[in-house]
């Protein structure tokens, strides 16, 4: 009898344990106070803390509002997004980057008026156009999350190296051309361009500056697929010509980096995240940036944005708008720009001419670039933007690496770029149904 | 006596199963419900939020699946991957395992290298064999084009199709074949050696033993490691994906289809389809190749 007691105790204790277990996660705040989440990418511990030291000026000012930091890897971000998302359970605050962005506005992940009630109580016109002009949703009424930093990429050019062999900084693609060939020396690891070429969202960035330049989109202002068109199949066929003066094999981010960074090519296509890494190597007096050119120069880059979630009570909306506002505030932004020196751009305009940005040490070697990185934000360029519409479903098209795959298949397993470009145009057509 | 016997056990019968309540409710719950949920969405189109309604579309995405060429392209693959990595890596713990099923100084280290590459971190070893065959700086390229010379041109490792399923094959084996050798090594090491020894008396040979005394003793293990395997293989993603983006395995075309394309009614109609081929195929292993008698 006694052991039965026991057993049924236990069982009784087990039961209340599980049903414990499987109770609503989500508690009612105990403290009186608004608790939110802010999801993002800044996973190195010194970034972690600048983001902290934001958070903790916000708490300050706001006493009422209790900002939770999520920091999360940016492999597992894609994942994280769809998954929290599809449980509805996102943090009330997430940093995207535009195509990240499309998709979650394309799933109703976000309160897009929330994100526009923000931008116009700051002020269109404090945004750079650019930034404003990628970031705008399919029907132009509002934006896919409010910009707070951009990163922009096109060709790093070692003009010292260029200077011993008597070249010109190139202007064309043509120019780019001869440049490459008159250094590319396998046999000595000296290569022309130093290009990706694996099967990756990089591969398709860098493309995509070289197609849009020759006028070529994934869409027409329509919204028609135009994968298979000439213009993109110029482009197809310079990126195969020119990727033949880069290294072997499929390349990424890593590879290109260092042989840039190494000197083992005077060329690469590259972001404004390897400033940094050139300053360190001691060549940032010689670096000079241009952008591929044959129609238009054509810039890559990437605006960062900040998401309020869709779904929220009222509080908690008004928090998220009240914490992106403080974001956007000079004196905070600059804090967040400060992160990584000279790869994170400004997209208000303001903290341009502040000295908390200017004057930062890191940032002084590079201060002769100004001007290119500035042109390079005017002449941001994007696949899926087009006649100032901004088509969300090429985040879908970048995720299934549609893109990526044809420029892979033609340069690296050396298929054939007209059946790469039908294949291409079909897979899209495919994704759009 | 036997009708008090009949009351006892029913009545432990009954305690028993109360014991185990909670932990068949778990059961249910953790994996009852996902399998449920899994059918349920299998026949519909999954918006990503949640609060979006589903639209019920039948068969369709089986229909798409059956329809994909590239579904048939990564079972061909899969398949191949599955037959060459659970029979090689077996066969090789297995004969590790008897070659090493004695006394010698070192054993204890020999051991500890043979595991190494089953008990480091996949991500680790991934990246080091990566590495070593990096198109530009790999060693493996430095031995064959500087040091051997047999070939002028880098070979291009993981981006070529045939080249990069034999790399993934090799790379898998060096890391599953410790499971088996670990699992053959606990019944050989239990083995009473007498019956050896009776067997050199008699005057048999190696092939001989093994066929009369050690294939016999180690056939529960040898079911349960080829099932095991050729499932976990069959499922495999993380090694072939961060090795390569040539070798379509169905785990890569699954992950792509869930996440890439976020078509998780697809995703799930994928792996009904999958879980009734592998569940079939374990059945045609243990029944046709290892001879199971099942009760």
């Amino acid at each position: 009898m006694k052991r039965k007691l026991i057993s049924a105790l236990l069982i009784t204790a087990m039961v209340t344990t599980m049903a414990a277990g499987c109770g609503d996660k989500k508690k009612e705040s105990k403290d009186g106070k608004t608790h939110i989440q802010f999801m993002h990418m800044q996973v190195e511990q010194e970034r972690q803390d600048a983001v902290q030291g934001i958070i903790d000026k916000f708490q300050k000012a706001n006493p009422d509002i209790v900002v939770e930091s999520v920091p999360v890897n940016e492999d597992d971000y894609d994942s994280k997004i769809a998954t929290q998302g599809g449980n509805g359970e996102l943090a009330a605050v997430v940093e995207y980057s535009q195509d990240q962005a499309k998709t979650s506005v394309a799933n109703q992940f976000t309160d897009v008026d929330a994100v526009k009630a923000v931008v116009d109580a700051k002020g269109e016109d404090a945004f750079y156009e650019g930034a404003l002009k990628v970031t705008k949703t399919e029907d132009g009424a509002s934006y896919v999350g409010v910009p707070v930093s951009s990163w922009v990429q096109g060709i790093w050019i070692n003009e010292g190296m260029l200077k011993e062999k008597n070249l010109e900084v190139p202007k064309t693609w043509e120019d780019v051309l001869k440049v490459a060939k008159a250094f590319h020396n396998p046999d000595k690891q000296m290569y022309g361009i130093a290009l990706p070429t694996s099967d990756s969202a990089f591969t398709e960035q860098v493309f995509s500056q070289f197609a849009l330049s020759n006028g070529a989109n994934v869409f027409d202002g329509n919204k028609k697929v135009t994968v298979d068109t000439p213009e993109m199949k110029e482009a197809l066929e310079f990126y195969k010509e020119l990727a033949a003066f880069s290294m072997p094999g499929s390349t990424e981010v890593a590879d290109v980096n260092d042989a840039f960074v190494g000197k083992h090519a005077p060329m690469a296509m590259y972001s404004t995240y390897i400033l940094g890494n050139v300053n360190d190597a001691g060549f940032a007096e010689d670096l000079t940036l241009v952008l591929p050119n044959r129609k238009s120069e054509a810039a890559y880059g990437c605006i960062t944005v900040l998401g309020i979630a869709a779904g929220m009570d009222e509080a908690q909306t008004e928090a998220a708008k009240k914490f992106v506002s403080f974001m956007l505030e000079d004196e905070n932004n600059v804090d967040w720009l400060n992160m990584a020196p000279g790869g994170v751009q400004p997209v208000i305009k303001s903290v341009d001419e502040m000295p908390e940005y200017t004057e930062l040490e890191a940032r002084k070697a590079y201060v002769h670039m100004n001007e290119e990185i500035a042109n390079a934000v005017a002449n941001l360029q994007l696949f899926g933007a087009v006649d100032g519409k901004n088509f969300t479903e090429m985040g879908d098209v970048t995720n299934t690496g549609a893109i990526s795959k044809m420029v892979n298949n033609a340069v690296v397993q050396g298929t054939d770029v007209t059946a790469e470009l039908k294949a291409a145009q079909t897979a899209v057509e495919g994704l759009m149904k | 006596m036997s009708v008090k016997k009949k009351k006892l056990g029913g009545s432990d019968t009954k305690f028993a199963y109360a014991l185990l309540a909670p932990s068949i409710l778990l059961l249910v719950l953790l994996i009852g419900y996902p399998l449920i949920y899994n059918i349920v969405i299998s026949c519909q189109d999954v918006p990503l939020n949640p609060n979006l309604p589903s639209e019920f579309v039948g068969a369709q995405n089986f229909i798409d699946v059956f329809t994909d060429s590239s579904f048939y392209k990564s079972v061909a693959v899969t398949l191949g991957f599955t037959v060459v990595v659970t029979s090689i890596s077996t066969v090789l713990g297995l004969a590790l395992s008897v070659f090493l099923n004695r006394s010698f100084v070192g054993k204890k280290l020999v051991n500890s290298i043979i595991i190494l590459s089953y008990v480091v971190p996949a991500v680790c070893l991934i990246f080091t064999w990566r590495y070593m065959f990096n198109n530009i700086y790999g060693i493996i390229n430095y031995f064959v084009i500087d040091v051997f010379g047999f070939t002028d041109k880098a070979p291009l490792w993981f981006d070529q199709s045939v080249s990069a399923f034999i790399l993934v094959s090799v790379f898998a084996i060096w890391k599953f074949f410790p499971y088996a050798y670990i699992s053959f090594n606990a019944i050989l090491q239990s083995m009473d050696n007498s019956l050896y020894e009776a067997a050199d008396i008699d005057g048999a040979t190696s092939w001989q033993k093994f066929k009369a005394i050690t294939y016999p003793a180690i056939k529960p293990t040898l079911v349960t490691v080829v099932s095991l395997r050729t499932i976990w293989v069959f499922y495999i993603y993380t090694e072939v994906y961060l090795l390569t983006k040539q070798v379509d395995v169905l785990g890569v075309y699954l992950y792509d289809m869930a996440f890439a394309t976020h078509d998780f009614g697809k995703a799930a109609a994928i792996s009904i389809v999958l879980f009734v081929f592998i569940f079939a195929l374990i059945m045609l292993i243990r029944k046709k190749v290892l001879r199971v008698e099942e009760d």
